[in-house]
């Protein structure tokens, strides 16, 4: 029940998908696929963002057309033929501004949550 | 350039979708099955983890399409996507698609139609620069509508002192005897006679040499003339040392000081243009001139009219005698006076035409309607999956714009074609700028608008029934039926209903002018039309320049043609009636003053027996009737009731044009009964036959343009050939013009009413062949619904009468109300035809009456077929039906 709503509220901020998945790409700096950025995504977050798949492949999909992340086949651990992806240097100047942004938008709504 | 490479990624997938898909399922499924062996690792069973993963994972479909749609064009490729499939569901029903793209074809192609002629008669500006400051001037009396010409004095005095245009122009047509003639051959040409400001008012000049100057517009000014170009290139090759040049016209030699640019066209095409040469002390009351101001820079059309009437109380104190008691001087925009004869006439045609495209529409929505029904199921299966409403009703108004688009290619084409038709049918002269009429962008866009609105209505009409239907009774077999019955039921009724009333209204329109046009042809013309052949041979030249020198050629002529096979008798006449006007003004014995006006005949004696008219009283010419001998003349009933209301009209005297014209006091020694002139539905003027052999030799420009009358025993146009050799026999160089018979000319004269008459009955047509096709598929497909219902009151002893009248009557009722409500749209709609029509109230009860019988009849036809196969219904198969 608990995730339910915390799936719900992840998915409350539009756009923030798109975010989320440049900037596990950038941190891990290895190129990932679907299921290690679902993964990723859901350990770093303490469980609470749970990227719906159905969420998370369009989104890939909008990445790779903007340009900001390639794709390449490789071999997953396991050695299975898997679909990687990388971020690119218009992704990462892209992820700089979205992070501005969304600092600036959190502040704003720090400062009307918990006024000083 | 990121959009650019965008654009490349795109395209690139595009043609890789393929590719695109299987890699898009090979991930999904490594995902999945990564996600199953940690979940197993979580203590699951393999079962359990897959099914918990399915689950999780939710629905693949609509992952596939949401990631497909990112990289798709979007809306363009949505819009592609529900075209095929649009046009898929049509080459699935043929039946439906070819009755739906017929009737769009043929409402859109009658609305381009009709549009393009309003679009270029009364829309499109005159093609002249800055055209809307064009006014015409011209008399004024409060009863009559603004329209007449203006006559020298007056033009000259608003010449003289306006204020509120910066030129003012006026002319007048040049006889249709006008010509040129180098001796080796006459060519019968148009031509205009103007003043010098013609070309400063238009804002055209001629391309080559110059305008008139003010001396050669003065009554001293040379004789000079500016040609077209048309003329320019056809007689003169296009030869740029023909300015300075004479030309023979009219027998004098005219220098020509310009050629006008080519495509210029003053009330139609003409080919010469001579100066007016204008005299400023001019008594001349004939009102012939047509004038045309343009207004200066600012001034409206509201002040340049309140000058004019300002002035005509200057002009009235001055000329006391030359102003009517009501009159006034009119101004008013030239375009719109120009075509305000055919105002009514047009904004009527393109109403039916509005009529017949919504009987259309209605007639596809209900079609679309009933496939609607037949698709409740697909729709139902397609919502229950997952497809979103707002996907599913552009999917079906793309449908419907699919259908619509199909429609309208064809009807474009229909259009142009008939607007070709209506081109070869319009009557000469009925309407102005005819040949103007052309597809322009604004037809485009006209044609376009109907098509996007018909596509919307027929595409939204079946999209806001089904999604108002409930889906689960949908999807139950057995319970669509009566469920998809109902709304859109009621919905198809009402279309038929109002494809019923605009059916109605349109058929009113065209039984009232089909009996204006019985009206107007019973009308006894004065004479007997048939077997008569008219022509005339127009003698120009030398040996024809004295009025005594045409009469005898004539009378040779008549000699010969009486001889030929074929001829009963053979007549002259300066004026045929039935065609136009000529009119002169009269004096009778004793009196100082101008009488009136009346029309001017000059006949050989034979004339009254070839027309078959009969003589009242007194006698007819006879050939004793000489140059020499008394001068006399015969009048018409209707100059004897004007004229002579109590008394005798014979014996009297009175001389016509008079003066210099002809100041002979002529004895009245016959009267004859009347024949009708302008046309059958205006009254016959009162008229004054003179004998040929007593022409005045200021008549012979009348004498020449005279017309033959030959009653034939055969068709008349039969003998066109022999009097063609004897023409030439007689003089070679003699022209043969005007080759018409009797009939052509009486049938010419209801020419216009004619046209009135075939295009709204066309129309009507359509629209009660849309909508008995409309009641008919209503009727067929209730039948069909209502099989289980029918196979069980038969199962239950219902006599196929009863059958019978039960389908019926349901037609019957829906055609009722349709009839009802049509009746009401036409009191409503009807009386703006009023001056379309002759000897009949717009809501003559006749009309009415028999128009709803006919439609009732024709509804009933349509329904009779579907009761018909309701009485077919075997109740043992019908009730296994469901």
């Amino acid at each position: 029940m608990g995730n339910k709503k915390a799936q719900q509220k992840a998915e409350l901020l539009p756009g923030t998908l798109e975010m989320l998945i440049l900037k596990s790409l950038e941190r891990n700096t290895e190129p990932m696929h679907g299921y290690d950025i679902a993964l990723y995504l859901k350990g770093i977050s303490n469980d609470v963002l749970r990227v719906e798949e159905g969420s998370l492949y369009p989104a890939l999909q909008r990445l790779a057309l903007k340009g900001w992340v390639t794709t390449d086949w490789g071999q997953s651990k396991n050695n299975r033929r898997a679909r990687f992806y990388q971020i690119t240097s218009n992704g990462k100047k892209q992820l700089k501004q979205e992070t501005a942004d969304f600092d600036r938008l959190l502040e704003a709504i720090l400062l009307v949550m918990r006024p000083a | 350039m990121n959009k650019l490479l965008e654009l490349w990624r795109r395209l690139n997938f595009y043609f890789h979708r393929d590719k695109f898909d299987r890699e898009l399922e090979e991930e999904i499924k490594l995902h999945l099955e990564l996600k199953a062996e940690n979940n197993r690792m979580d203590g699951m069973s393999v079962e359990e983890a897959q099914y918990q993963t399915q689950r999780e994972f939710g629905n693949q479909l609509l992952l596939r399409e949401t990631s497909r749609e990112v990289w798709s064009f979007g809306f363009l490729e949505r819009v592609i996507q529900d075209s095929r499939y649009a046009l898929r569901m049509m080459i699935k029903t043929p039946a439906f698609t070819f009755v739906a793209i017929f009737a769009l074809a043929l409402g859109i192609g009658a609305n381009t139609a009709i549009f393009t002629v309003v679009n270029a008669v009364l829309l499109r500006p005159l093609n002249y620069p800055e055209s809307e400051r064009l006014v015409e001037l011209g008399r004024a009396f409060p009863a009559s509508e603004f329209g007449s010409n203006l006559s020298e004095p007056k033009f000259v005095f608003l010449h003289e002192n306006n204020r509120s245009f910066e030129a003012l122009t006026a002319t007048q047509e040049m006889s249709s005897n006008t010509f040129l003639s180098d001796g080796s051959g006459t060519e019968f040409i148009r031509g205009m006679i103007v003043s010098a400001d013609f070309f400063r008012v238009l804002g055209v000049y001629p391309a080559r040499g110059r305008g008139f100057t003010d001396v050669e517009d003065s009554s001293s000014g040379d004789q000079v003339a500016i040609i077209s170009d048309g003329l320019w290139r056809r007689d003169f090759g296009a030869n740029e040392a023909i300015i300075g040049r004479t030309i023979p016209l009219n027998g004098g030699s005219y220098r020509v000081v310009g050629v006008m640019p080519s495509g210029f066209e003053y009330l139609g095409n003409q080919d010469v243009f001579v100066p007016m040469q204008m005299n400023p002390a001019s008594k001349n009351e004939g009102h012939n001139w047509t004038v045309i101001g343009r207004l200066k820079q600012g001034v409206s059309e509201e002040h340049a009219r309140a000058e004019a009437a300002s002035l005509f109380e200057k002009f009235r104190a001055a000329f006391p005698k030359q102003a009517q008691v009501n009159e006034t001087f009119g101004a008013r925009n030239w375009r719109v006076n120009m075509t305000g004869s055919v105002r009514d006439l047009l904004w009527i045609l393109l109403g039916a035409v509005v009529f017949v495209l919504l009987i259309a529409c209605a007639n596809v929505a209900s079609l679309q309607l009933t496939r609607a029904a037949a698709r409740q199921k697909e729709i139902a299966i397609r919502m229950s999956i997952g497809g979103g409403r707002w996907r599913l009703i552009c999917q079906l108004l793309t449908e419907g714009l699919v259908l619509a688009f199909i429609g309208a290619t064809g009807g474009l084409l229909l259009g142009v074609w008939g607007l070709n038709a209506i081109r070869k049918l319009l009557p000469e002269d009925l309407i102005p700028r005819a040949n103007e009429i052309s597809l322009d962008w604004r037809v485009l866009i006209f044609c376009l608008a109907a098509t996007i609105i018909t596509g919307t209505v027929f595409g939204l009409a079946p999209a806001w029934h089904m999604l108002r239907a409930d889906l689960n009774s949908s999807l139950k077999e057995g319970a669509n039926k009566t469920a998809a019955a109902g709304t859109s039921g009621r919905l198809r009724s009402c279309l038929v209903v109002a494809e019923i009333a605009l059916a109605l209204a349109l058929t009113v329109g065209a039984g009232l002018l089909l009996r204006t046009f019985t009206n107007l042809r019973s009308i006894e013309p004065g004479f007997s039309t048939d077997h008569l052949l008219t022509f005339a041979i127009s003698p120009q030249g030398k040996n024809y320049d004295k009025a005594e020198k045409i009469n005898e050629l004539y009378i040779r002529a008549l000699e010969r043609f009486q001889t030929l096979p074929g001829v009963e008798s053979a007549a002259l006449t300066s004026k045929l009636p039935l065609d136009s006007q000529f009119n002169l003004p009269f004096r009778l014995a004793g009196q100082t003053e101008f009488a009136g006006a009346v029309q001017y005949r000059l006949i050989t004696p034979e004339y009254f027996r070839v027309m078959k008219m009969s003589v009242r009283q007194g006698r007819e010419f006879t050939a004793d009737d000489a140059r020499n001998s008394e001068a006399i003349a015969i009048v018409n009933e209707a100059f004897v009731r004007r004229n002579f209301p109590n008394g005798s009209a014979l014996d009297q005297q009175l001389c016509v044009g008079c003066d210099k014209f002809d100041p002979a006091m002529r004895r009245i020694v016959g009267i004859v009964n009347d024949t009708k002139q302008r046309g059958l539905d205006s009254p016959s003027p009162s008229a004054v036959y003179i004998p040929i052999a007593q022409t005045p030799e200021e008549a012979k420009g009348i004498l020449r343009q005279a017309s033959f009358a030959l009653r034939t025993t055969a068709e008349p146009l039969a003998i066109s050939n022999a009097v063609q050799n004897e023409v030439e026999r007689l003089d070679p160089t003699l022209p043969l013009r005007n080759v018409r018979s009797m009939e052509q000319l009486a049938n010419r004269s209801v020419a216009s009413q004619r046209f009135n008459l075939s295009l709204l009955s066309l129309f009507a047509g359509i629209g009660l062949l849309l909508s008995v096709i409309g009641i008919y598929g209503v009727m067929a497909y209730n039948v069909s619904q209502r099989t289980h219902e029918i196979g069980l009151r038969m199962a239950l002893g219902a006599q196929t009468r009863q059958v019978l009248s039960l389908v019926l009557k349901q037609g019957v009722l829906l055609a009722g109300v349709g009839i009802l409500l049509g009746l009401v749209i036409t009191f409503a709609l009807t009386r703006v035809m009023k001056s379309l029509l002759f000897g009949i109230s717009a809501t003559d009860p006749l009309t009415l009456t028999v128009v709803a019988l006919l439609l009732m009849v024709a509804a009933i036809l349509a329904c009779y077929l579907p009761a018909r196969v309701a009485t077919k219904v075997d109740p043992l198969i019908a009730l296994r039906h469901e």
